[in-house]
């Protein structure tokens, strides 16, 4: 029978062969600095790691708890850029270690949310049958709980402290990351390349970590970054009913918390931390949604 | 017809359940074997089993009733089997990982056999594939996104032959590629079948691809194989009505004998295509049957022989005389 001489000489041969040189590597990096709103996140999130980490390592102006009694609720000057509050403590300094503990909380807590469900939603994915039952139907009464209620419970059942806060925001994610995570190991277990997997022989190991997960690391990233905005929140939100870590580490909702009864008279007490979250919470969200953009193969290629 | 039996399926049966029904018959009772380097073509429309006859035989599922060797051993799904039967899927581009470039993806197949005990083995073995499948060492670091249909179904070719394979089941291999490209790739598996004595089961929807490459055809309806035997006389004079309306809705290049798809047509119901028409005792082409008498609706008609090697499953085609040729139906492309 017949055999077409070198295939090389087809057309679409020809074509590729003059995009030879160029670059091959869409960097997920490259394409989120590109982004328009990617950048805007990365340069948000950055300048809150950072100032978090000065306050963290005490290159701040002022030590967070120095009492100066002599600088009671000053508006902001030069000395003291973002004012001073009722025991005249610099807001700045205590911004930045508010910061750091507002982000050590947020990323305790996402940590927990992320690894087990995520785990959870391979398994509940890729095992299917009764461990997927049993993984969702677990999955559905987290979900029928609204999560800053079950953060609250866990809180006043655990008692307070930075680690039982992290814990109770973390706990609350979980179903989020299971249903993220399940749906994409559910079509690509069934996809073609995985089964071609099978059909060569490889383990179910090897899929799962060569061929699966690298596959939804993408959008477990993107709303890790997405989970970090909303912990922030609900840290805010359970330190400014109190139930957030006791002092002398004051979380930026604490210091909203204190200061709420001082806005009328001293306003950037309460302006001070609520910038601080905003600028957090929406350069984690800004950051996710370029993360999404950036680790899409459809727009990855341009 | 003698020959080394490569794969040998035996009254192979499969039924998926269906929820608030009972279960759906994808195979009903399918016998059908492969010789050594030779071709076997299943044809028959979407829904009639081939795909799941596919996956049956390469050990992605498993029988429910029924037998299937391969090498003369029972089908064992793992490594061992891999090494003998191989699958090419019909869309190149989802049957490759996105993330992984032609050279590491068959890098991975060596590495999961320990075929190579060195990287520098493995990269040349690695090129002498490519070369197989005719690609160029130049497409190695190319993720499938950057490689055309042709080029992306020759890396899942040279993926499915890392392992020296005796069988590849193709499964429409070239039904999502260009037309342009198509006969490459028939003609390279042609080469590759005389070169690695390679055997075939050439799955298709299209009687004009599998006339092509196949030595023995088999044509299934509803999942079973309604008539099986050598390709010339299956397509010149083709004795089951089915495959009769198959021929004549291959397009044939002449404007004065036009292709007739009107052959296809279902009478009646609309979803004859997936139930039996004749019922659960008839002959389950019935109701498109336009040669259909008294004892079709009655009794469910077995795979006999009508010639040496020529099996069908059709009262009328076995008890009337054999209709006289009219003439190939079908002629084969020059070799």
């Amino acid at each position: 029978m017949s055999v077409v001489a070198d295939p090389s000489l087809g057309l679409p041969e020809a074509r590729e062969g003059l995009q030879l040189e160029r670059p091959r590597r869409h960097g997920v990096l490259r394409a989120l600095w590109k982004h328009p709103r990617g950048r805007i996140g990365c340069v948000l999130v950055g300048l809150v790691v950072l100032l978090a980490i000065a306050g963290a390592t005490g290159l701040t102006p002022y030590s967070p708890q120095l009492q100066n009694p002599l600088a009671v609720l000053k508006a902001p000057s030069l000395a003291h850029p973002l004012g001073t509050d009722q025991f005249g403590r610099d807001e700045l300094s205590m911004v930045f270690q508010g910061l750091f503990v507002s982000l050590e909380i947020a990323c305790l807590a996402v940590a927990i949310a992320g690894v087990v469900g995520t785990v959870a939603g391979i398994v509940a994915g890729y095992l299917g049958r009764w461990p997927s039952a049993v993984i969702m139907r677990v999955t559905d009464m987290l979900f029928a709980i609204p999560a800053i209620l079950m953060a609250l419970a866990i809180v006043t059942a655990l008692g307070p402290g930075w680690l039982n806060t992290a814990l109770a925001i973390g706990v609350g994610y979980i179903p989020i990351f299971v249903r993220i995570v399940r749906g994409p190991v559910l079509s690509l277990r069934e996809s073609a390349y995985v089964r071609a997997g099978r059909v060569l022989g490889f383990s179910n190991v090897r899929l799962l970590f060569r061929h699966v997960l690298p596959n939804v690391a993408g959008i477990v990233a993107v709303q890790v970054m997405m989970a970090l905005a909303w912990s922030i929140l609900a840290e805010a939100a359970l330190s400014f009913l109190g139930l957030g870590p006791p002092p002398p580490m004051a979380s930026l909702g604490e210091m909203v918390s204190q200061s709420s009864s001082l806005a009328a008279t001293a306003w950037w007490t309460l302006a001070a931390p609520s910038i601080a979250i905003v600028m957090a919470v929406i350069g984690f969200n800004l950051l996710g949604d370029g993360l999404r953009d950036a680790v899409d193969p459809r727009t990855q290629s341009r | 017809m003698s020959g080394d039996i490569v794969l040998q399926a035996t009254a192979v049966e499969k039924e998926y359940p269906a929820r608030g029904g009972p279960a759906v018959r994808a195979l009903r009772g399918v016998t059908l074997q492969v010789e050594r380097a030779s071709t076997l073509g299943v044809v028959g429309e979407s829904g009639c089993g081939k795909s799941t006859l596919a996956r049956l035989m390469v050990g992605l599922e498993t029988p429910t009733r029924g037998r299937i060797e391969v090498m003369g051993h029972a089908l064992e799904p793992g490594r061992a089997l891999a090494r003998q039967i191989q699958l090419v899927f019909q869309d190149p581009f989802s049957s490759l990982n996105p993330r992984i470039t032609v050279a590491k993806a068959l890098q991975e197949v060596l590495v999961v056999h320990r075929l190579g005990s060195t990287r520098t083995q493995r990269q040349s073995r690695v090129d002498e594939l490519l070369g197989l499948v005719a690609l160029s060492p130049r497409y190695r670091d190319r993720y499938p996104h950057e490689l055309s249909g042709g080029q992306a179904q020759r890396v899942a070719i040279a993926r499915a032959l890392a392992v020296e394979p005796k069988i590849l089941v193709l499964d429409e291999p070239t039904s999502a590629l260009d037309v342009s490209v198509r006969a490459e790739i028939l003609n390279l598996l042609v080469r590759l079948q005389d070169q690695l004595d390679l055997s075939y089961v050439f799955i298709s929807h299209d009687l004009a691809m599998v006339r092509h490459v196949s030595d023995v055809i088999a044509v299934m309806y509803l999942g079973e194989v309604v008539e099986h035997g050598p390709y010339g006389e299956v397509l010149d004079a083709p004795c089951h009505p089915y495959t009769r309306a198959l021929a004549a809705a291959i397009p044939v290049p002449d404007p004065t004998r036009r292709a007739d798809p009107s052959a296809l047509e279902v009478s009646g119901r609309p979803d004859a295509a997936r139930e039996p028409l004749g019922g659960a005792t008839g002959c389950p082409y019935l109701g498109r049957c336009p040669d259909a008498e008294a004892v079709c609706a009655e009794q469910h008609p077995a795979l006999r022989p009508i010639e040496p090697d020529h099996t069908v499953a059709c009262h009328v085609a076995l008890r009337a005389p054999r209709r006289a040729p009219r003439g190939p139906l079908v002629e084969r492309a020059p070799s």
